[in-house]
């Protein structure tokens, strides 16, 4: 079943909606929270939520690329409910690993432009990461968005893993770069 | 919100097109399994000639899931993908497979894997027998845990709750009581019947056939983190082969969690993972304290999750408490080299990795190679002359000994190296001791000076010249001391060293380099066309956002951890500037009649990540760069 005739079903608040969603995108939803929370238990809760998220906002609204839209929600969820398990104080997975790193190319003496959103920031990255080459660009989303693994990457990329953290260190370099120049960096 | 969630929820809203984008790549993998899986399962059922009607037959489950919401009220149900799950055919390992004996001693209330070494009690647990109970304890899908002395005090005691643990077998397997009349050792091995749904910590923990251990019952107080220490490196050396990771860790009745070192772990947090769980042994010190000892295994344990409270136990051991030096201007056992002086009290955390210990008097562990790194210099230790056992007082667990250890810093290290001051007085800020086993993986690491308490360790001035041997034969024993002239630390990377060759790379040294406040440099001449080039510095015209996280270079068995890197991409090759640092010296090298001193080894070695974060480091780039084979810039010209 095609995106838009599954989001036909939620405007017609047709049940099947969730069920050819999840038919369609568990593994890759499943996969995304996995990385985030290193349990599958708690994947399986995000990805319900995350049905029931497309459910309550479809309508009113229609998105275009189900998955994209599906894979937000439920990066957020998991990354809102790591954060809330006491257990993640002390880490939780892969997704540590790649908010670490990516803390790492904040300087801890640079502090945000006050006014500034996470909106007006993601148009910002996301105008950053069109002027990347296709490896560093699809590398730093599968890494950062995604939170697969080096060695995930190393084998869908065909890069040695070495060569996918150096490349992943000068795409966060660069990234640290232009947001200073964007004056949102202070 | 913080600098960090603002990020992380930025990296959520990036456009849709770039998602999408890079989804396409990311669902290649699969793809492509699934095609391998798919020709490897179908050649695998035409050779066993397995009808595809069975499979056919057990695609008829349709597990539905039910969608729920908040309040609970069921919106829809969802029919699951067809799955068909594999019965278990495999028996469970044994909880702790361990490839030899784990053996208790209840004489010093320690676990030693003591294979091919003798053990306090005085029994000598050879090679063989090790290998022998290994052997049986494997065929009993069993493990040996202890040595007690004798048949009723271990594990089967005195009607305790917490020691009916019925689940347990126990088998003598052999006594090596070794003429020691009061001393009769017997082995046991026991065996796991497990659950890991049942185990869940509430008040006790539910295992296997319904035993339940109060661990209220457990008596108070903890604090013996030599034991702990102890398990914990026991329990990271173990290397199940099924991929799960099989941690010791003690349980304090206290507060009901897991201890490793002065961490606390909630085992609730690691339910997930944890596969089988069981009381293995208590230890009961002196009627004042009580441990007890919980085998886990964990299956599909996250391993950046070990790695991390592996990293926790390495981290504590960096905790210098317990642990003092001073240095020996000029130690006469060395040759009058300069010495660190280490005194270590038991009560330290460095105790159990440093001696092993024979009729309660601490026995130095002869495997273990030691590196000291003095303002950042790195000096491999060959002589430990000698630990000096304070006897004092009686030694007991309640008055325990301490111990001090002399570091022969060798031929190479110099006072003259320091800046000191108008009152001749030095203040170290950084000194470390790092300790490996003999398969040169980091086991312990301290930090002897915590700049965050003190302002260092000021240090006078020698006033009568030391004499540190003046001459120094770069390829004669004086240089043999350290051992980083034999061989370095890391292995090094062969590919890289065969680009290196082919790009026909050169090095040389710049004796005072302006840009780094005159230090001495090493000056590394790439093509720009090279492979290693390219792979370290993708962007020429400016290498600098290219660079990994610590470049190293390894000096005739010194490390220096380089202080500054500077590029030159004006000419037709990339040249690079590699600052030494002002603790680098032309003195330390003999140059001949001509002022000419061949260097024997350089080479270059490059983190990509923090390795002081890591349990073991290796370099991701590493390179010899002195072969005469290949490479010019060996000889160098002393400095006017």
């Amino acid at each position: 079943m095609t995106d838009e005739q599954i989001v036909s079903l939620y405007f017609e608040r047709n049940e099947d909606a969730i069920r050819q969603t999840k038919i369609k995108y568990s593994r890759y939803l499943l996969s995304v929270a996995q990385n985030i929370l290193s349990s599958r238990e708690d994947a399986e809760e995000c990805e319900n939520s995350t049905y029931l998220a497309a459910w309550n906002s479809i309508p009113p609204h229609k998105p275009k690329t189900l998955s994209t839209y599906l894979g937000k929600i439920i990066r957020h969820l998991a990354i809102k409910a790591k954060r809330a398990q006491k257990a993640n104080k002390r880490g939780g997975g892969e997704a540590s690993l790649s908010f670490d790193e990516l803390s790492e190319c904040i300087p801890a003496s640079f502090s945000w432009e006050d006014s500034i959103t996470d909106d007006t920031l993601a148009t910002i990255i996301s105008a950053f990461l069109r002027t990347l080459p296709d490896t560093e660009r699809r590398l730093f989303i599968c890494r950062y968005f995604h939170c697969d693994s080096i060695a995930a990457l190393s084998e869908t990329f065909g890069m040695k893993e070495s060569r996918v953290k150096t490349t992943l260190m000068r795409t966060r370099q660069k990234l640290a770069t232009h947001l200073v120049e964007k004056g949102v960096l202070l | 919100m913080n600098k960090n969630e603002l990020l992380e929820n930025a990296i959520g809203k990036i456009d849709d097109d770039l998602l999408l984008d890079a989804e396409t790549v990311r669902n290649q993998k699969p793809r492509r399994r699934f095609a391998f899986f798919l020709a490897a399962a179908c050649l695998t059922l035409m050779l066993l000639a397995i009808p595809i009607g069975i499979l056919i037959g057990n695609r008829n489950e349709t597990p539905e899931v039910p969608i729920i919401t908040t309040n609970n009220t069921v919106i829809t149900t969802v029919t699951l993908p067809t799955t068909t799950i594999p019965p278990q055919t495999t028996a469970r390992p044994s909880v702790l497979d361990i490839p030899g004996a784990m053996l208790f001693d209840e004489n010093d209330n320690r676990f030693n894997l003591s294979v091919g070494k003798p053990y306090s009690s005085g029994v000598i647990i050879t090679d063989a027998q090790a290998r022998d109970w290994a052997k049986r304890v494997k065929q009993e899908n069993s493990v040996v845990i202890g040595l007690v002395k004798d048949s009723t005090s271990v594990l089967v005691a005195e009607g305790d709750e917490y020691y009916r643990i019925t689940y347990m077998e126990f088998t003598v397997l052999e006594d090596v009581s070794g003429g020691h009349e009061e001393t009769v050792t017997v082995a046991y091995a026991c065996r796991y019947q497990l659950n890991a749904s049942k185990y869940r910590p509430a008040s006790g923990y539910t295992i296997g056939n319904g035993t339940n251990i109060q661990t209220d019952e457990i008596v108070e107080n903890v604090g013996f983190t030599n034991d702990m220490f102890h398990l914990a490196k026991l329990c990271t050396e173990m290397n199940p082969k099924d991929g799960s990771a099989a941690l010791l860790l003690l349980q304090d009745a206290k507060d009901k969690k897991l201890n490793l070192g002065n961490i606390t772990y909630e085992l609730s947090d690691y339910a997930d993972y944890v596969m089988d769980a069981c009381l293995i042994h208590n230890i009961n010190r002196n009627h004042a304290t009580s441990l007890s000892i919980l085998g886990v295994r964990m299956l599909n344990f996250p391993t950046d999750m070990l790695r991390e409270i592996i990293h926790d136990s390495i981290w504590l051991r960096r905790d210098p408490d317990g642990v003092s030096f001073s240095f020996e201007d000029s130690y006469e056992t060395f040759d009058n080299h300069p010495a660190l002086s280490v005194t270590v009290d038991y009560q330290s955390i460095f105790y159990n990795d440093i001696f092993i210990v024979e009729d309660n008097k601490p026995k130095l562990n002869q495997t273990n190679k030691w590196v000291i790194t003095i303002e950042g210099v790195r000096y491999e230790i060959e002589n430990i002359w000698h630990y000096k056992y304070h006897l004092n007082h009686e030694t007991t667990y309640a008055n325990p000994p301490s111990v001090a250890l002399y570091f022969d810093l060798g031929p190479n290290f110099s006072w003259s190296l320091f800046d000191y001051d108008e009152n001749d007085e030095y203040t170290f800020k950084d000194i470390r001791i790092d300790l490996y086993d003999e398969n040169n993986k980091l086991i312990c690491s301290t930090n002897l000076i915590d700049t965050s308490e003190c302002d260092g360790y000021t240090h006078k001035k020698p006033s009568t010249p030391v004499t540190p041997p003046e001459t120094i034969d770069p390829v004669g024993k004086g240089i043999d001391i350290l051992r980083g002239k034999e061989t370095p630390t890391h292995e090094p990377d062969p590919q890289l060293m065969t680009l290196l060759a082919m790009d026909n790379a050169f090095f040389r040294f710049e004796n005072a380099y302006t840009e780094f406040n005159n230090h001495a440099a090493l000056v590394l001449s790439l093509n720009k066309e090279s492979v290693i080039t390219e792979d370290l510095f993708l962007d020429l015209d400016d290498p600098q956002t290219n660079i990994g996280y610590v470049w190293e270079v390894i000096i005739e068995g010194i490390t220096y951890e380089i202080e500054g890197i500077s590029f030159d991409n004006t000419s037709s090759e990339l040249l690079v500037y590699l600052d030494l640092g002002h603790n680098f010296s032309w003195s330390r090298y003999s140059y001949n009649e001509n002022g000419e001193y061949t260097f024997e080894e350089v080479t270059l070695g490059i983190y990509l990540s923090d390795y002081h974060s890591q349990p073991t480091y290796t370099y991701d780039y590493f390179a010899k760069l002195t072969d005469d084979e290949f490479y010019g810039g060996n000889t160098h010209t002393k400095p006017n």
